[in-house]
């Protein structure tokens, strides 16, 4: 299997790339779920349609590095409208998000019918992005998704402790010098910078699931941050490899343009999720089970 | 509306695009007020799921089997989010997120392996078909009524009847399921049976805006309208009214701009949420911002009474330098610049200003000035009596204080703490 996966050199860039891409949304996703603001990805993620299409047409080019520029930029700032209306408003989080994401998704379907009307070229492979699909992609646009996935996971190695204080102690960490306003903005922005790095191969609507599965099914297994951390991205990265496995190997016709790769990492990291929340060692439905037996 | 040169089909569609804003309005107030809204997008994309495998037991693209398949999959979303938050392994939103992602990939998963040769594509459950519904219609009694307007026209007198007839247990479950529970109102049945009219008005409306645009349409009528009422029916009428206007404006400037109606009227939503979230009467953000400066100004005026007041007490005893402005504009801590403060003040003639600028307060300023150094003082007396405070940590509250204790209330503490002088000795003016 791996003869065949790896036999050109371009599936081999596909693999590597999702799989990092696998392993930074793991590690990203976990704080947002710590947090308990797992649903702004959901947003973000969205909210990166309107960003894509109005990058396009300012530029006219599918250069990927232009692209994502623009869909880090809207979804910033949905997730910054999220926060500023929690704050000022009595509106809550989830009806916030809910409107800053179907909204912002509203004026991307627009914006994404006007370029599919209007008479600009090269616009091919727009609409992949709602969804992703690996094979569309092209080489220079796998680097910058490497790159981006290594600049986030190095970030939060690097600033692992500040993410775990601003998780579990704000106020602590405020009291400490942490700033949790920056900090929050550094973990939204590598966010963003996630959404973007998985447009192409994962698409717009599913990228959200890479931040949210692999660190729930992490959650089941342990309490200790650090492996969660580890399993999280492992999940992530296993999903990437599996679900790119089978999107390669399915056989594709003139009439059948094979399975999307997207959507196969979801179904994988959703059969790791299952099996975590039957046997997770920590807070599996059987461990519960037994503990509430040994207790009785 | 025919001076609009409208033909009957796209009066359909708005009437159509009308009915399904009003029917998503209702429920959506709800689900804004029990903090679910976001249920609304778990269910929508997981409708997915639904139609790809009824497509894929039935082999037919018979709408009745594609809407009873999406329905089974919202339930088994609302049913699997609900268990996994009842064994409380994760929280609710984690949980919908990790149910209705998975579902979406199943649902293009199944679209893409086994529809390339049916025009049945992921797309179109994105952006809704809202500009073909006039094309599958029925006639009754010699008019073609869409069959999506009858759909959904049912949908929305359930909803309306339901609403009105369990509007008691529904409104007391969404507010406090505990007390619901105590009340004897079955909480989680009535929740449930909530969670299955929104999954049934969700699937009935995607076919028309679309999958994702279906919680801008559940969502946003709800937020606006909760900005600009307070009581609950006002909500639930202003949010279906907003719907409802919605739609022919939605519906003509996609006409204009040549894009999917759906989409413009998710668009024209969100524009009235934020107008209505920046411009609402009590509660917009500039009516807040406007009361805000409002206050810090009528705080600095009583602060400039308040030490010409003192001037005028202190050198009533001993002769002391005329007061100036640009003392007043150093002794004040106040963000509002001390001379807008000024010339209110002198505009309101509660000061005069005289010719080398000194300051003076009127005869009626000194009446206001009176008022607030009875509510300070006061206040610091009864803050050494009934508390006990030390004399050095009485001015400052009392600072704070001052300004909003009214002529009622300084007369109650007054009669409650009967004395004429202040904890510093200082007489109280009455």
């Amino acid at each position: 299997m791996s003869l065949l996966l790896l036999d050109s050199y371009n599936s081999r860039i596909v693999l590597i790339s999702t799989m990092l891409l696998g392993m930074a949304s793991g590690i990203v996703g976990l704080f947002t779920l710590l947090r308990r603001r797992s649903l702004i990805g959901d947003c973000v993620a969205h909210a990166s349609l309107p960003g894509i299409c109005t990058a396009f047409l300012m530029s006219h080019t599918r250069d990927f590095f232009v692209l994502s520029l623009g869909a880090i930029f809207s979804g910033l700032l949905s997730a910054w409208l999220v926060s500023a209306l929690c704050a000022r408003t009595k509106i809550k989080e989830d009806a916030a998000t809910a409107l800053a994401l179907s909204t912002f998704f509203a004026g991307g379907l627009a914006l994404s019918k006007m370029i599919q009307t209007s008479p600009i070229g090269n616009k091919a492979g727009i609409e992949s992005y709602i969804f992703g699909n690996a094979s569309t992609i092209i080489q220079q646009d796998l680097y910058v998704v490497v790159g981006v996935s290594l600049f986030c996971i190095s970030v939060i190695g690097l600033m692992f402790k500040e993410f775990v204080i601003l998780c579990f102690d704000q106020n602590f960490g405020a009291s400490q010098g942490f700033s949790p306003l920056l900090l929050d903005l550094i973990l939204m922005t590598i966010l963003c910078f996630c959404t973007a790095a998985g447009l192409p191969a994962v698409g717009a609507v599913l990228i959200v699931a890479l931040l949210i599965i692999p660190p729930a099914s992490a959650r089941l297994w342990t309490d200790n941050i650090r492996y969660m951390a580890a399993l999280s991205a492992l999940f992530g990265m296993l999903s990437a490899l599996i679900g790119t496995a089978i999107s390669a190997l399915m056989p594709s016709s003139p009439s059948f343009s094979g399975l999307p790769t997207g959507p196969l990492i979801v179904l994988t990291a959703a059969s790791f999720f299952i099996v975590s929340l039957l046997f997770g060692t920590s807070h599996g439905l059987l461990h519960r089970l037994n503990t509430k037996g040994g207790m009785r | 509306m025919n001076d609009l040169g409208l033909a009957p089909e796209e009066l359909w569609v708005i009437a159509t695009c009308m009915v399904c804003g009003l029917a998503c309005a209702i429920p959506g107030v709800f689900l804004m007020l029990s903090r679910s809204s976001l249920l609304a997008d778990g269910i929508a994309h997981a409708t997915l799921a639904g139609i790809g495998m009824a497509f894929l037991i039935f082999k037919s693209r018979n709408p009745a089997l594609l809407a009873g398949g999406a329905f089974c999959a919202g339930l088994i979303t609302v049913f699997l989010i609900v268990g996994i938050q009842k064994t409380r392994v994760l929280k609710s939103d984690t949980a919908l997120g990790v149910v209705f992602t998975s579902l979406f990939a199943l649902g293009v998963v199944i679209i893409s392996t086994v529809a390339h040769d049916v025009d049945l594509d992921p797309g179109c459950v994105l952006y809704g078909l809202a500009e073909f519904i006039p094309f599958d219609s029925r006639n009754i009694y010699g008019i073609e009524v869409p069959k999506a307007f009858l759909s959904l026209t049912t949908v929305l007198c359930a909803t309306v009847i339901g609403y009105t007839l369990f509007w008691k247990e529904l409104v007391i479950t969404t507010f406090d399921p505990v007390v619901a529970k105590i009340q004897g109102v079955p909480a989680l049945a009535v929740r449930l049976i909530f969670l299955v009219s929104v999954t049934i008005t969700v699937v009935v409306s995607f076919e028309v805006v679309g999958s994702i645009l279906v919680v801008a349409l559940l969502v946003a009528p709800a937020i606006g309208a909760s900005m600009l009422s307070r009581s609950l029916i006002g909500i639930t009428l202003l949010s279906g009214f907003l719907a409802v206007v919605a739609a022919p404006i939605g519906y003509l400037s996609a006409l204009h701009t040549n894009t999917p109606v759906a989409s413009m009227m998710g668009i024209t939503l969100g524009i009235m949420c934020a107008l209505a979230i920046t411009l609402a009467p009590s509660r917009g953000l500039v009516s807040l911002a406007i009361r805000r400066a409002l206050l810090r100004l009528r705080i600095t005026e009583d602060d400039i009474l308040g030490i010409l007041f003192r001037w005028h007490e202190t050198s009533s005893k001993i002769p002391t330098i005329p007061i100036k402005p640009t003392f007043i504009k150093s002794a004040l801590q106040s963000k509002t610049p001390a001379s807008i403060a000024l010339r209110t003040l002198q505009w309101k003639g509660s000061i005069l200003v005289a010719r080398d600028s000194s300051l003076r307060l009127t005869e009626q300023g000194l009446v206001e000035a009176k008022a607030l150094i009875r509510s300070h003082r006061l206040w610091e007396t009864y803050l050494a009596k009934h508390l006990g405070l030390a004399p050095d940590h009485l001015h400052e509250p009392s600072e704070r204080t001052e300004h909003y204790i009214g002529r009622a209330l300084a007369r109650d503490i007054a009669e409650e703490v009967a004395s004429d002088t202040d904890p510093h000795g200082r007489d109280i003016p009455s």
